[in-house]
């Protein structure tokens, strides 16, 4: 067969597809495509053909058995077919990488949980537990089924000091009139703190006391212009003065998300598992809620080893510190948040992106999951040195103090 | 580390393979990566019976791990790899004569697990199976393997003008198969 070619524009037209033509026949072929209906179809017949071609996925699909006995054969162990196989696996090694600085969270964690534990609660500034809330409200509603006769004689005590306020604020007392309404005021509290039981009895919601302070009655017996805040307490001192702390805790729990000034300290400790390699951080921050459940926090923190050098013979290098700032949202027991921070190691300075969520597992501490990514802000001389933009992810705790 | 793989070259790998150490099983596993679909879809498209084809691909790897050495002046890793699976597809075609098998192309084979069956497809391997092997090996290794006339050339130690030849004529003789169904070609060129 002859073999030789003959420079036809059919045959420019296969070698312009497959980009060997050059470019003055290319620009040649061109001219001759706009002019000929029956090139200009034979070139969308071979286009159709080559793109048929890259729809053959069953011809580029090495058979999976193909693969394992050639590397059975060679006595490779192939990684791609081990993370394929066993996800799972994958996951289990990923976590066996860094129990290592887990374990050291862990352990440094309980130590801090050994020497905090015991300091004084300042109710103030704390992020309190519902369910504790809830714990020591059906311990006082038992106790309020119990003690009615006690509760009485306190409001009348009150009653008392209410009466006496009355006196004071009326200037001279006029005996008979005072104490008429005195004997009205006292009945009108003792009637409403009845009805405030009541409520307590049936639950330990602040809506509940809500609506209980919503009786403009109550209001108008008290004649105080107070703050819900306040009234939840006034009304708690009135009924039972040892519901006041629990009330006021839970005040703070419902209304520290409003609460501007309130802030909390955290100490987070965390196992960190990168490309460079496993390692640690430890490092304190401070969140300041905001409205709808968010929080600004900020921080520093120390990570030993963050970055290192690709090869094998990498130096002992100095733990970088990070400044962070984050935004936090709250719901449930769940904090997902995002962390900017800017870390300093050694001679360059770098840049981390965090995100991750935390999960209050016990009162005041958090469990703590994220993933960050490092990217350099100057670079050393020796950059290619380096592994660049090191990932990491993070497991560890936090501590509210 | 396993990025650092991924970024070298395939000559770079090729000379990490021969160093017998723990880097040449890395540097096998990516070679492998990179090239173990277009040297099965040279063989599985030549042999056109996928259990040979299984068996050349697999001899293929197996060949090319066992010959890497440092001796050799390696430019052209894929290239070299379907020169070995080249000549053991034309030896397994001189052995034993190459026959379609109905279950290769009936509609009941590994394309059917594929909801969007390309008709197309499987009038252009049909066509494949007739062409002379001269040409279809050109056309594969074109089409397929996406490598260049001077690749194939020296792939086939052919000259490049003879490359050009066959791979125009390969291609001209799947026209002339597909020409009673050019109607329906023109809906699969959107």
């Amino acid at each position: 067969m002859n073999e030789n070619l003959h420079n036809t524009p059919s045959e420019w037209l296969t070698f312009m597809l497959d980009g060997e033509l050059d470019k003055t026949q290319e620009a040649e072929l061109y001219s001759q495509l706009g002019n000929d209906p029956a090139l200009q179809s034979e070139m969308n017949e071979l286009i159709a053909i080559s793109k048929s071609v890259k729809k053959d996925t069953e011809a580029f699909t090495p058979p999976l058995s193909a693969t394992k006995n050639i590397f059975e054969t060679l006595g490779i162990n192939n990684p791609a077919t081990s993370a394929a196989s066993s996800n799972s696996a994958s996951i289990l090694g990923v976590l066996s990488k860094f129990w290592k600085p887990v374990a050291a969270g862990i352990t440094t964690s309980l130590v801090a949980l050994l020497v905090f534990f015991n300091s004084d609660d300042k109710p103030a500034d704390r992020q309190l537990e519902s369910n504790l809330i809830e714990n020591e409200s059906s311990a006082i509603v038992s106790k309020i089924d119990n003690n009615n006769s006690q509760k009485i004689d306190d409001n009348k005590n009150l009653a008392l000091l209410s009466g006496n306020d009355e006196t004071e604020s009326s200037g001279q007392a006029d005996n008979s009139d005072n104490s008429e309404s005195r004997i009205n005021s006292n009945n009108y509290l003792e009637r409403t703190n009845n009805q405030d039981n009541q409520y307590l009895d049936n639950t330990n919601s602040s809506d509940q006391i809500e609506n209980v302070l919503n009786d403009d009655e109550v209001n108008a017996a008290k004649n105080i212009n107070i703050t819900s805040a306040n009234r939840i307490s006034l009304v708690n001192d009135f009924v039972n003065p040892s519901n006041s702390e629990l009330w006021q805790f839970e005040l703070n729990d419902n209304q520290k998300r409003n609460n501007i000034s309130t802030l909390n300290l955290r100490l987070v400790l965390n196992g960190r598992s990168s490309q460079a390699q496993s390692n640690f951080a430890v490092g304190g921050e401070i969140s300041k809620y905001l409205k709808n459940d968010f929080s600004l926090s900020a921080g520093l923190e120390i990570v030993n080893n963050p970055l290192r050098k690709i090869d094998g013979n990498a130096v002992s290098l100095n733990p970088a510190g990070y400044l962070n700032l984050g935004i936090e949202y709250s719901f449930n027991d769940f904090t997902p948040y995002v962390k900017n921070g800017i870390g300093r190691f050694e001679q360059f300075f770098t840049y981390k992106l965090e995100t991750g969520i935390s999960y209050n597992i016990y009162q005041r501490l958090d469990l703590n999951a994220s993933f960050d990514v490092n990217m350099f802000i100057t670079q050393p001389d020796n950059f290619e040195n380096y592994i660049k933009n090191p990932t990491a992810f993070s497991f560890g705790f936090k501590y509210g103090i | 580390m396993k990025k650092s793989f991924e970024e070298y070259g395939d000559e770079k790998l090729y000379y990490l393979l021969c160093e017998e150490n723990e880097n040449s099983d890395r540097a096998f596993a990516e070679l492998y990566a990179r090239h173990s679909s277009r040297v099965f879809a040279y063989c599985r498209r030549f042999l056109g019976n996928k259990e040979e084809a299984q068996d050349v691909f697999q001899e293929t790897f197996i060949r090319f791990h066992q010959s890497s050495s440092k001796d050799r002046v390696m430019t052209n890793v894929p290239a070299y790899i379907l020169r070995i699976a080249r000549n053991l597809c034309v030896n397994s075609k001189r052995k034993e004569k190459s026959h379609l098998t109905f279950e290769d192309y009936m509609v009941g084979d590994d394309d059917e697990s594929k909801s969007d069956k390309d008709e197309l497809l499987e009038l252009v391997k049909t066509a494949l199976e007739v062409l002379p092997d001269k040409y279809k090996e050109m056309f594969i290794l074109r089409e397929y393997d996406g490598m260049s006339y001077a690749e194939i050339g020296e792939i086939t130690d052919e000259s490049v003008s003879t490359v050009k030849v066959r791979i125009y004529r390969a291609k001209q003789k799947i026209r002339e198969v597909l020409s009673p169904y050019i109607n329906e070609l023109e809906k699969f060129n959107k």
